[in-house]
């Protein structure tokens, strides 16, 4: 590897603001691709990556090829996510993410995903805490609305196949196990699928099957209640020119057990006394969504993705949800994608905005009222190889920045922040590396 | 309740209509499989402007390898296909690359990130003229021809037992 | 929700599709995969990206399913 400069990180000196902070965060990265490469001198991408000029937009710069069909195993790879959350009811979450792809053989491959999410919110406890309106204790760790107060972690193994013989030749099939962890929360889920190939590889079915095992033991009450979910789903996938692709998708959800939220408070002013009571919803909710997706590609350098979904459950819940999102090459060093989802819900059947008596299912979940959302998306991927720059400057590394703004309008004010409005905005930082 | 059930007919209904149509077509392309009969004759351009022409190559054991630069078991397969070459062609073996690229830019720039150049032809079809004759099932398609000119082995898909499958047949058509 | 719209979003999900791939039915040969191998035409390309999405959606929002994405194991549902 011939290089006219030291290594690619000495390139551009330490950055203030937010450059500076996306640099700093580079050099881990950079750190983990180095080794990586001298564990692997042979790199797949034969192309050598001295760095010739902040963009060289030309041959050394790799497309990440992806597999387009499910009887391709998916590609050796190291993922790193750095993901954030801030909205105006002043919930902060940062999930950091990371997942490994290895293939072990010609026909199966293992990954591993580790994620932690961590919360910072002047939530539920807080609320508690101030308003002294049950008689939750607090809770034992974190606490103050400006400090990471709640941690999950996510740990998924997952196993794919490609069956080489016999009646299903072609097939592929997949196995993931997952776990994740809070203080007052936990779930195990394992999920299956298996997809075949029809018609010279322009048809995919894919049967699934999700089923999770949760437990709900809230530090502010005694008790420890399960919650089980079942869920079957079916996509078909059919290419229907060299340049258009569509999907159907449809899913069946079973959830029963203990579904609500033990930190929602439902306020019923009786004979002109306000009383506190915990929600209470079905021990069961039957949830069903039916999505068409297709994808044209205009031209050689932009596809249009049109997503569709219809959702209906047993609480009377509906929703629709359309979906655009352009995405466009800017030679081969970057992607940029511009993505609009607008949703609209209607009302649980239980819902409602004021309960007036006691009543058997009551709730003031949000999720639960008529309301609608609009997502604006905007996405950066960058190549590597086509920058003079840490990290990219390596054509096995790619870069994602994906940036959303998100507001939801609901029809009730929400119980605790007392807006009707929810505005959040999105931040993920991702790099990937080819191995 | 009754709407429920009316969408979730009209959908289950129009999924089984899609996967007998998948089905159907399944049928329709299983197609006839040109094995152990004479293979087609064609003749194409390299990159350079040199005629390539299967008839030609009468006398010789022939690899037919269909590939594109945006498939990746064809790229894999290429570096493979320019060492089995040059091992083999001293006896009476060829590889025929045919890339069916719909841009030539593409599969140059392939080409030239090659540590080792081939030395068999690279015809660009860019039209898919030639793998049409051949009715390929997948990408990519690797087919043998003995020295009478009969397609006698066929593989789609590149893989580790490929490769030795590949090898040993070569060698057993050389020496027959 | 009206019974207008329903049918209308039955219309594009169902028969639209439907109708496609009668007229296209497996046209598209194997040779032919240039454009749909492009990552910007295959659905989810980035996994992990669409379950980050899905995440905060799915905390926010009354429904799930049918997106193609995976996420799960906080108690948000």
């Amino acid at each position: 590897m011939k290089s006219t400069l030291p290594a690619g990180r000495f390139n551009i000196p330490p950055l203030r603001g937010v450059r500076g902070v996306l640099w700093l965060a580079a050099i881990p990265f950079e750190f983990l691709v180095s080794h990586f490469d001298s564990l692997r001198a042979a790199s797949f991408f034969v192309g050598n990556n001295t760095p010739l000029a902040l963009l060289k937009g030309g041959i050394m710069c790799c497309l990440f090829i992806a597999s387009a069909f499910a009887q391709d195993l998916p590609q050796d790879e190291v993922q790193v996510n750095l993901n954030s959350y801030f909205d105006n009811f002043n919930v902060q979450i940062y999930y950091p993410t990371i997942a490994v792809t290895k293939r072990f053989s010609d026909s199966s491959s293992v990954n591993l995903r580790y994620l932690v999410d961590v919360i910072s919110a002047a939530s539920m406890r807080s609320y508690f805490a101030v308003d002294g309106v049950t008689s939750a204790t607090t809770k034992a760790e974190g606490g103050g609305d400006n400090h990471p107060d709640e941690v999950r972690q996510e740990a998924a193994i997952g196993f794919n196949e490609l069956l080489q013989g016999g009646l299903l030749k072609g097939g592929s099939f997949s196995l993931n196990a997952l776990y994740s962890r809070e203080h007052d929360y936990s779930s195990f889920t394992l999920a299956g699928s298996f997809s075949y190939l029809l018609a010279k590889k322009n048809t995919t079915l894919q049967v699934g099957m999700v089923r999770s095992w949760d437990r709900s033991f809230p530090q502010i009450r005694t008790w420890t209640r399960r919650k089980e979910v079942y869920t079957p789903s079916f996509t078909l996938t059919q290419a229907l020119t060299p340049k258009l692709i569509a999907q159907l998708l449809f899913s069946y959800n079973r959830t029963s057990g203990y579904i609500g939220d033990p930190y929602q408070i439902v306020q019923v002013i009786d004979g002109g006394q306000v009383r506190n009571f915990e929600t209470t919803v079905p021990d069961q909710r039957v949830r069903k969504a039916v999505g068409g997706r297709l994808n044209y590609k205009l031209g050689q350098q932009s596809a249009l993705n049109l997503a569709l979904r219809y959702y209906w459950d047993s609480w009377d819940v509906n929703s629709f949800t359309t979906s655009l999102l352009w995405q466009r090459h800017l030679g081969k060093a970057a992607t940029l994608g511009l993505g609009y989802r607008n949703y609209f819900q209607g009302r649980a059947y239980f819902f409602k905005p004021q309960y007036a008596a006691p009543e058997l299912y009551m709730t003031v979940d949000t999720k639960l009222e008529r309301g609608y959302s609009n997502d604006y998306e905007i996405k950066l991927t960058l190549n590597g190889g086509c920058y003079r720059l840490p990290v990219l400057s390596n054509p096995n590394v790619q870069l994602n920045v994906l940036m959303n703004l998100y507001h939801r309008h609901s029809e009730t004010p929400d119980w605790h922040s007392r807006y009707q409005d929810l505005f959040a905005y999105i931040f993920s930082f991702g790099a990937r590396y080819r191995f | 309740m009754k709407r429920n059930l009316l969408i979730l007919s009209a959908l289950a209904l129009s999924a089984l209509a899609l996967s007998a149509l998948a089905l159907l077509c399944a049928i329709a392309f299983a197609g006839s499989n040109p094995m152990n009969t004479a293979a087609p004759t064609f003749s194409g351009k390299t990159a350079q402007g040199q005629i390539i022409n299967l008839a030609d190559y009468k006398g010789k054991v022939v690899l037919l390898d269909f590939w594109a630069s945006w498939c990746g078991p064809c790229r894999e397969e290429f570096p493979f296909l320019v060492k089995l070459h040059e091992k083999a062609k001293r006896g009476n073996f060829s590889v025929i690359a045919i890339n069916v690229d719909t841009e030539i830019e593409k599969m140059k720039e392939f080409l030239s990130k090659l540590e080792v150049q081939p030395s068999f032809p690279v015809i660009s079809d860019a039209q898919g003229k030639i793998p049409a004759m051949f009715d390929l099932k997948g990408m990519p398609t690797t087919i043998l021809i003995d020295k009478k000119g009969v397609v006698r082995y066929r593989h789609t898909g590149f893989t580790e037992v490929e490769k030795e499958k590949l090898v040993e047949e070569v060698k057993s058509l050389l020496v027959e | 929700m009206q019974d207008g719209r329903l049918r209308k979003t039955l219309l594009l999900l169902g028969v639209l599709p439907l109708a496609a791939s009668f007229t296209n039915c497996a046209t598209v040969q194997p040779w032919q995969r240039g454009e749909l191998a492009d990552p910007i035409m295959i659905f989810n390309e980035n996994p992990i990206e669409a379950g980050i999405n899905e995440h905060y959606l799915d905390y926010r929002e009354g429904s799930t399913g049918a997106t193609g994405a995976q996420s799960g194991g906080c108690g948000c549902g």
